[in-house]
């Protein structure tokens, strides 16, 4: 029976590793291991054979290196189809009397796509096709392309055996210990690309042991129906004398290769460090566990390398960026005649921030090379957002160049219903693994009534399905007219969307702006226009996530319809707005006890709440004494620590500071009655002519947090005056700053006039201007380089 | 070749030979940025200049090549109306009433200059004043950087004693003088011909031109000796390369806010009733001027010399070598000024980096480098392996041999606080209504900037509706319109009248506003 049909069926085993049965075989270190299905063609099949007896119900040909540019290093570069096709045979004799099924392994190229890398997309297509070809040719039951750490490079190894051959065809990824690919992918979207890639499997393998994995199988299961395959290696490699060892036995395997199943994997197999005896165990646990089909519906995907949006006809409507577009827009018009794309770049930002999911690419300007432009246009901005892209052309070249360069699943924007254009769109849809957007009209113009579209997109929706493309990559647009000259024209669009829903189940798009062409205040117009559209069922607008009307109505009508769900989004997102510009909070964990809270306070600035929270701390019992020695102080230490590490600035250290400060006064009258905690009295003073004090108010503040009594004589400070202070308090510091080096002269004054008072009093000093080699000249008790520094200083000067 | 006691600095020695070497922090060892290279009898090593000793005999080379210098200024059509004019009899007059010497005959050219004398360099216009035509462009670097960046370390070195002040006149002297002959001579005309010079400059450097005391200056409320406008005989000022010449130096705003920020308003048309805009000057010393409808505003903002690399661990003046403009894309894209090898990153190449960085996520609003484990996932790995941990420090390389430090980081927006929270501060006083702003960048530092940059940084604070404009040497186009019309210098002592100056470090809630400024922006506009 063939893959297709038994893996609907059954669960299936995969083998385990090869690499190592044939070093222990003699496989000499540096050759090359394809090499060896000509040269040792015995050793080779008595691995598989092993994997066999094992209970494999797949066993995979010794070719993960045996690709052109990889056979390349070895000066094999030519012997790719000798190489392929002698593995390909012997597996498959091997195979036979134990009616396995033989998968021609592939691996990647070990280079990267340009822009990144240097080797072009047709580059890399010819060398997947070439060993493919090799295999199909030579009968392989199907293709399995594994340990892929690049989405762009699985896409073009995808397409290249569609072109091979009617074969079926596994894609398997390898994902590190973050859930990603190397390359950023995380698991849906690996599914979405690779399901419209013509697979019959998607999986995962290598890298990391079944520990690693169980996250990563559960996104798969949960991001497509396809069938799955799970090969980890035996563990995350660890050095033992020298040699790298992987530690899960074959019972854990085994254990694993389980809840595998329960999650709703259907391939189980091992990948580095496992052998025949890990394979016999998963075969034992798996093989009479009960397959678990998955019938999930999933919506409109599109994806970029590192994220999925969905266009889910009872989800969120999503807008679709226009920004990217040079009609009318001048100066980006000039950009891509220059061959630059600053504007591009900033706009694609600005739109994202702005909230939009998607964004709309689109270089149509005269005599310009357009093939060319779309390409940097997509590069520039496929590295920079992570919103998937709609490539807005209708010229095939231009498409498909995006589309070649394009390292996920895109929306072409657009097909309709001429014969011309399903011809030239649609092939390149498929091949490529794109969404459309499909355009109510054809051959005979713009239909004038709702079921006339309707017709036009049930057509559409024909040819779509036809070609294998599933009917949900298909998001129609009914086309909006000039109210101005055809006021008829809203009505029809704003049915021909209740109609295609209903009757054809399509999600809907539309690009809102047309409506107002030729009226005054234009955006009035749109914004009641595009609130009726979803109300008829919108899933999808094209417009300028900037424009805050518009922004406003999409989720205020995701309410009011419905789709956001108890309008969850919409109050969270009001509330935060109402929180204002705050600075980032530094993430952290979850604090619970009343004293965690305080602590957290402190470190996250919260000098609004921080009293609150004092008083629910001593309603629960605790003593002042306790919050000041087991939060508040050891949370200011911590700050003065991270700033000290770079991690927070001086705006989270005032904060913070403020924070205490707060505190301090709240719980005066409780420490009052208490022992008094004051370590000394610092005299704290800004030099005479300088005006500069922020560092000096800062420091203020954190002395007094770490239990000072300050007397901050503010800035412009007379000498005369911080001498009498410091009699007046019986200070025990006197701390001076100073930010320019014509004011830092006053300082030597003040110590000589500190000696000549007999005050044992210490001086030290600090701010922009003075350094530890100008104190220890003046003779200084100390030098600080900023307030927490200062604060450690003060603490040893009195001491 | 010098000779000098035992014990003298290498600094202090370049200092009495007159060799110009740069000391950003004036010698106090806190900027290492006076590297030279030693050459003795015991071997050879960089050091730096201002901590080494002489012991012995040896030579020294310097490492500094020439800072590239911003000289095209943005002129527009001019009535010509020059001071000195001949009359309908051919004779030589001054419209201020000076006497002048007599020219030879009734052809000789009437020649004029204005000069722009900045902290760091001084660029001269020499015109001829009968038919207002440029003859020649030069500039030269400040001779008095070997005393500090900034004026500040000036100051304070001048304030020491009237040796060090005359020491440090001596040297801007030297610098003009040099200019002046250099203008001359590269157009095969005589210095004699030079019958009167325009001078503008910040407060400061105009007192040590000027011969006026500093004390006022060097300290809280930083008052000018004078407030001009100033007529002296170059004679006098001992310009000794033009002792005919007649010298106008208008007068100054307030403060800092010297002649040089005055003749950028008048050039740029502040005063007149119309547009709000704002002209921003982003130095060491940076002026912001601006007008909302009568009124008229101008404070400084010391912003300090990290926008011009120093304090930066990899930063460099914008000479040869240095990174100027970045780009991240699937890697760093970097432009070199002189096109070879990357040795330090210069202020704009500083700010292209920051704002790049934002953009991928690889700092925060708040301004932390993020370790290649936190940063967004869309960024390619090929960035993410330059973020490299070196000890406790993290750091992003950018080339061989130039990396960005979290303290780099800050060091910026401690800067950039300043300007933003300075320009936060008057708009605000001004009560700028939402209207796009027009913001006029001006001299060397705002001309090679890239506007979206600095705004994607916040340099230029948090209005939204900003319109940056580059304008070039605004106070060089101001210096040459005042040279060569007379008219306009009534105009620009009127404007000096009706500003507002405000020292930003007085205000109120400067601090607040400071601290404030310091996050980037969370998004771009």
């Amino acid at each position: 029976m063939s893959f297709r049909n038994r893996v609907e069926k059954e669960i299936l085993v995969i083998d385990g590793a090869m690499g190592t049965l044939l070093q222990q075989r003699g496989l000499p270190s540096g050759w090359c291991p394809d090499e060896w299905n000509v040269s040792h063609p015995e050793v080779i099949q008595e691995v598989h054979r092993l994997y066999l007896e094992a209970g494999a119900d797949i066993i995979t040909t010794n070719t993960f290196g045996a690709i052109r540019s990889k056979l390349a290093d070895y000066g094999l570069e030519d012997r790719v189809k000798e190489l392929n096709q002698a593995a390909v045979t012997l597996a498959k004799e091997v195979a036979k009397p134990y009616g396995a099924l033989v998968a021609g392994s592939i691996g990647p190229l070990g280079k990267f796509l340009q822009p990144l890398g240097e080797i072009s997309f047709d580059e890399a297509y010819q060398q997947f096709f070439e060993q493919c070809q090799a295999m199909v040719e030579a009968g392989v039951d199907l293709i399995l392309f594994e340990t892929f750490g690049d989405i762009g490079e699985m896409r073009v190894a995808l397409i290249a055996a569609a072109d091979a051959g009617d074969v079926p065809v596994v894609a398997s990824f390898t994902f590190d210990e973050s859930g990603r690919t190397f390359t950023g992918t995380d698991p849906e979207t690996a599914a979405v690309v690779v399901e419209r890639l013509g697979v019959s499997a998607i999986g995962v393998n290598c890298s990391v042991g079944p520990r690693q994995l169980a996250d990563v199988v559960q996104r798969l299961t949960q991001s497509t129906n396809l069938p799955i395959l799970v090969s980890p290696n035996a563990g995350m490699p660890e050095m033992v004398e020298g040699q790298t060892v992987f530690r899960e036995t074959p019972e854990m395997m085994a254990d694993y290769a389980v809840r595998f199943v329960e999650y709703g994997a259907s391939i189980l197999g091992g990948c580095c460090g496992t052998t025949p005896l890990h394979i016999k165990a998963i075969r034992q646990s798996v093989k009479e566990l009960t397959l678990k089909p998955r019938h999930r519906l999933f919506g409109l995907r599109l994806a970029s390398r590192v994220k999925t949006a969905t266009i889910d006809p009872k989800g969120m409507p999503v807008a679709i960026g226009e920004r990217l577009n040079p009609t009318g827009k001048k100066a980006l018009q000039a950009e891509i005649r220059e061959g630059k794309t600053e504007i591009t770049r900033r706009d694609a930002l600005a739109q994202v921030a702005a909230g939009s999911a998607i964004l709309d690419v689109n270089v149509g300007v005269g005599g310009v090379d357009q093939v060319a432009a779309m390409e940097r246009a997509v590069n520039a901005v496929q590295v920079l957002v992570d919103a998937p892209l709609c490539i807005d052309s209708t010229d095939p070249q231009v498409i498909e160049q995006a589309l070649k360069n394009y390292h996920g699943k895109a929306l072409i924007n657009s097909v309709n219903g001429e014969e011309q254009s399903l011809d030239t769109i649609l092939p390149l849809a498929k091949r490529y693994g794109a969404a459309l957007i499909g355009l109510t009209l054809d051959d005979q113009g713009i239909p004038a009534t709702a079921k006339e579209r309707l017709a036009v997109a049930r057509k559409l929706m024909q040819r779509v399905e036809e070609l294998g493309i599933p009917k949900q990559d298909l998001m129609i647009d009914t086309l909006v007219l000039t109210v101005s000259a055809q006021p008829e024209g809203v009505p029809e669009t704003l049915n021909a969307i209740r109609y295609i829903k209903r009757d054809l189940g399509l999600t809907t798009s539309l690009g809102v702006s047309n409506v107002s062409f030729g009226l005054p205040n234009r955006g009035l117009i749109n914004t009641a226009f595009f609130a009726m559209a979803l109300a008829a069922g919108l899933d999808a607008a094209i417009l300028n996530p900037q424009d805050q009307r518009m922004m406003e109505t999409l989720r205020a009508a995701a309410v009011l319809t419905g789709r956001d769900v108890r309008a969850e989004q919409y109050i969270a997102r009001e509330q935060t707005a109402q929180g204002g510009n705050q600075p980032p909070k530094v993430s952290e964990p979850v604090a619970s006890t009343p004293l965690e809270v305080l602590y957290q306070a402190v470190l996250s600035g919260d000098k609004d709440n921080v009293v609150d929270h004092i008083n629910k701390a001593i309603d629960s019992g605790l003593s002042p004494m306790e919050l000041l020695d087991k939060a508040l102080i050891p949370g200011i230490e911590e700050v003065g620590r991270r700033y000290g590490a770079g991690i927070y600035f001086l705006p989270q250290l005032m904060m913070a500071g403020e924070t205490m400060t707060k505190s301090f006064e709240r719980l005066k009258p409780e420490l009052a009655k208490g022992p008094s905690r004051k370590l000394g009295t610092v005299i704290l003073a800004t030099v005479k002519g300088d005006i500069h004090d922020i560092g000096k108010n800062i420091l203020s503040v954190m002395l007094a947090n770490h239990g000072f009594e300050v007397i901050d004589l503010g800035k412009n400070v007379d000498n005369q005056e911080i001498l009498q202070a410091a009699i007046a308090h019986q200070a025990d510091i006197i701390a001076l700053s100073a930010l320019m080096t014509t004011t830092m002269v006053h300082m030597p004054d003040c110590i000589a006039k500190v000696k000549e008072a007999g005050l044992s009093c210490k001086v030290m000093v600090g701010g922009a201007a003075v350094t530890d080699q100008y104190a220890q000249e003046i003779g200084a008790d100390g030098y600080a380089f900023d307030a927490v520094e200062a604060v450690d200083l003060a603490k040893k000067l009195v001491s | 070749m010098i000779e000098v006691a035992v014990g003298t600095t290498i600094l202090e020695a370049a200092r009495l030979a007159g060799v110009n070497l740069a000391a950003p922090c004036g010698g106090t060892g806190r900027c290492g940025k006076c590297l030279v290279k030693i050459v003795s009898q015991q071997g050879e090593g960089w050091l730096l200049a201002c901590k080494t000793v002489v012991t012995d005999d040896l030579s020294v080379e310097l490492a500094t090549q020439p800072p590239v210098i911003l000289e095209a200024a943005e002129t527009t059509a001019i009535p010509l109306d020059p001071a000195v004019q001949r009359d309908d009899q051919g004779e030589l007059y001054h419209q201020q009433g000076f006497p002048l010497l007599p020219s030879a005959n009734q052809r000789e050219e009437v020649l004029g200059l204005a000069v722009d004398v900045g902290t760091t360099t001084l660029v001269a216009y020499l015109y001829n004043l009968l038919d207002g035509s440029l003859l020649a462009v030069n500039s030269v670097v400040n001779g008095q950087r070997i005393f500090g960046a900034d004026v500040i370390s000036r100051l304070g070195y001048a304030l020491q004693g009237q040796e060090n002040y005359q020491k440090l006149r001596q040297r801007l002297l030297d610098s003009l003088n040099d200019l002046i002959e250099r203008c001359c001579q590269s157009v095969g005309t005589t210095t004699d011909l030079v019958r009167e010079l325009v001078v503008v400059g910040n407060t400061p450097i105009m007192h040590f031109f000027l011969n006026l005391p500093i004390q006022g200056l060097a300290v809280a409320p930083f008052k000018p000796y004078q407030k001009g406008p100033f007529y002296r005989k170059a004679a006098e000022l001992e310009v000794t390369t033009v002792p005919q010449a007649i010298c106008y130096v208008p007068p100054f705003i307030g403060g800092f806010v010297g002649s040089d920020a005055l003749a950028a308003a008048v050039v740029q048309n502040f005063g007149s009733a119309g547009t709000e805009k704002m002209l921003v000057d982003i130095g060491t010393n940076g002026e912001i001027l601006l007008q909302v409808g009568e009124q008229l505003l101008a404070a400084s903002v010391p912003a300090g010399p990290a926008l011009e690399g120093a304090g930066i661990e990899c930063g460099m003046v914008a000479s040869a070598g240095a990174i100027s403009r970045v780009t991240l894309d699937y890697d760093v894209r970097l432009e070199v000024i002189g096109g070879g090898r990357a040795t330090g990153i210069c202020g704009s190449g500083l700010v292209d980096a920051l704002a790049e960085m934002l953009r991928l996520g690889l700092i925060d609003s708040s301004g932390k480098l993020l370790p290649a484990s936190q940063v967004p996932p869309i960024v390619s790995f090929k960035i993410k392996q330059r973020l490299k941990q070196v000890g406790e420090n993290l750091r992003f390389v950018l080339a061989e041999q130039v990396y960005l430090s979290q303290k780099d980081i800050r060091a910026v927006q401690l800067a950039k606080a300043a300007v933003a929270g300075g320009i936060q501060l008057v708009t605000t006083e001004a009560q700028v209504s939402h209207k796009p702003l027009l913001v006029l960048l001006a001299g060397g530092f705002g001309s090679y900037l890239n506007p979206s940059n600095a705004l994607r940084i916040g340099l230029l604070g948090e209005q939204r509706n900003m319109n940056p404009q580059q304008v070039g040497n605004a106070a060089g186009a101001g210096a040459v319109l005042l040279l060569l019309s007379y008219q306009s210098r009534q105009r620009a002592e009127q404007l000096s009248q009706r500003f507002i100056h405000r020292e930003l470090a007085a205000e109120a809630n400067f601090q607040a506003v400071f601290l404030e400024q310091m996050a980037f922006p969370t998004r771009e506009w």
